[in-house]
């Protein structure tokens, strides 16, 4: 018995450190959260439970076969928000840098299905590099798997959305088809297709922030405000 | 240039990840857990709620714009104003608050941009913000003083009409408690389309300083009195003349009041306990739509 609650120690604690200390340290570096970290920021004291921790993908392709990290790239679960039941998934960039794989896609469905039978508010804390490439179009099953949840929740449970760093490509369709986004300066930035792809197609040259981050509107208001009040 | 100003993407932006995270709980405590239940109410007790400063915030000339913000927060519980898109097409402002404990969605002209015209994006933006609360129980308060929709080729090339309509559209079809105040304009499609009696609303309080007419008194003299004008021998003193003649007779919410189209004429000062009696006597409202597979809102 001892050893087999070592072995459960063991794999709790590697699902525990996301990408490894080193990435953590980066991610600090940039002044973001872990997703950890912002999970239980986000919630009540001692309210979060996870849900599929130990959760690996399954891809063999491009060698991804000997690089499995437990909880892969998304930290799922429940807790409470001054007491009230909330579902969320926080992307977690230090594992893949946050990227979408069929298994991520399919802990972030099992906690909106939840959120949907439950009747409770599904929150997204998106921090993701966008469709994990080896895994081609599984990773995008994954996304429209998301989509789907996403509009068939719509109007019966709160959808919020936090893009607390990249979301680009198809991953900025969730957020769009929930209640409310919310976007972290300087940090953070949405577009369906990068500065790269712009230039090459229409010959702009436009920064990731310009594209699409959200600069601080209380410097920017005077020049930028559609309305050019004040 | 961002998703905060242009394209309206982002209804919140934060300074960084706690401040994100701290916003999002804000925003839930407004929220019910889904569309079956009502938001939290905070217990409040009735007092006698009073609010002189009110009045004070109306420029004697109705040109001069004010902080329709001021106004909201004259009326709500204090400090209790949440916005969503504050820099997004900010001639209309939305967000949550709490008038009386109780979690209200508001929608309001803001004179201070564009004299709080409707265009494009100021619609879209008050039209998902209407359905967000319809979808979850949340009752809505309109502020109204708008002088009509944006003329331009630039508005009716981007399609102003279709995207009018879809607020239009988005209020007829709210089945929430609903109540209106026209503190000031109320012209022309404009009054039909911001939650008038007419498309459903379950209460309308006008201001003495509402105008209520087909449009304002310059214009609509140039029209009406055309011919009395061109026969003049002094055609812009006729003009001054007639205008006056119109403001006096349109320029005020009593028609519209005799008609039943506004409920009730009110003393700022009473504003608040209006609202809060009023949406208390709209808390059991229960208003079904025809049956239908879904209706076809102009996208």
């Amino acid at each position: 018995m001892q050893k087999k609650l070592q072995l459960l120690e063991d794999k709790l604690a590697k699902a525990q450190l996301g990408g490894g200390e080193k990435r953590i340290a980066t991610q600090h570096g940039k002044g973001k959260l872990t997703a950890r970290e912002r999970v239980h920021f986000f919630l009540d004291p001692g309210s979060f439970e996870e849900i599929g921790a130990l959760v690996m993908h399954r891809s063999s392709d491009f060698g991804m076969e000997k690089q499995r990290i437990p909880g892969d790239g998304v930290v799922t679960g429940y807790g409470t928000v001054n007491g009230r039941l909330v579902y969320v998934y926080a992307q977690d960039f230090t594992v893949f840098g946050g990227s979408l794989s069929e298994t991520h896609a399919e802990k972030i469905c099992k906690i909106m299905d939840l959120g949907m039978e439950n009747g409770a508010p599904v929150i997204g804390l998106n921090d993701s590099g966008g469709a994990r490439i080896q895994e081609g179009v599984k990773s995008l099953g994954g996304y429209a798997d998301i989509f789907y949840r996403n509009v068939m929740a719509s109007g019966v449970i709160p959808q919020i959305s936090a893009i607390m760093g990249p979301c680009a490509g198809g991953a900025v369709y969730s957020p769009a088809m929930t209640d409310f986004s919310i976007m972290v300066e300087q940090s953070s930035y949405m577009f369906v297709t990068g500065p790269n792809v712009v230039k090459t197609v229409t010959n702009e040259e436009v920064t990731a922030e310009e594209l699409g981050g959200c600069d601080d509107p209380r410097h920017q208001i005077r020049s930028y405000s559609p309305h050019g009040s004040q | 240039m961002t998703h905060a100003t242009k394209s309206g993407v982002t209804h919140l932006t934060a300074a960084n990840d706690i401040d994100c995270l701290e916003k999002v709980k804000t925003l839930l405590s407004y929220l019910p857990q889904n569309c079956e239940e009502q938001a939290p109410k905070i217990d409040f007790t009735l007092g006698d709620e009073l609010r002189e400063d009110l009045a004070a915030l109306m420029p004697e000339n109705p040109q001069q714009p004010y902080d329709m913000r001021e106004v909201v927060s004259g009326i709500v519980d204090d400090d209790s104003f949440f916005e969503i898109h504050e820099h997004y097409a900010d001639n209309i402002i939305v967000g949550f608050a709490r008038l009386g404990g109780r979690s209200i969605g508001i929608v309001g002209n803001q004179p201070l941009s564009l004299a709080g015209v409707l265009d494009v994006e100021s619609s879209r933006k008050a039209a998902r913000f209407v359905r967000f609360c319809d979808c979850f129980n949340i009752p809505l308060l309109v502020l109204e003083d708008v002088p009509g929709f944006l003329p331009g080729t630039d508005q009716e090339w981007n399609g102003i009409i279709v995207n009018g309509a879809k607020l239009l559209y988005a209020f007829s079809e709210a089945t929430v408690p609903r109540i209106t105040l026209i503190t000031r304009k109320a012209y022309g499609g404009a009054y039909d389309v911001m939650n008038s009696k007419h498309i459903g609303a379950d209460l309308n309080y006008a201001w003495p300083t509402a105008e209520i007419a087909v449009m304002g008194a310059k214009g609509a003299s140039e029209i009406i009195f055309r011919r009395e004008i061109m026969a003049a021998e002094d055609k812009q003193a006729m003009l001054a003349a007639k205008e006056e003649e119109y403001k006096e007779k349109f320029a005020n919410p009593y028609l519209a009041a005799e008609r039943g189209f506004v409920d009730e004429v009110i003393n700022p000062r009473d504003t608040r306990r209006k609202l809060i009696k009023g949406f208390a006597m709209l808390e059991n409202k229960a208003k079904k739509l025809p049956k239908k597979k879904h209706g076809n809102i102009p996208l």
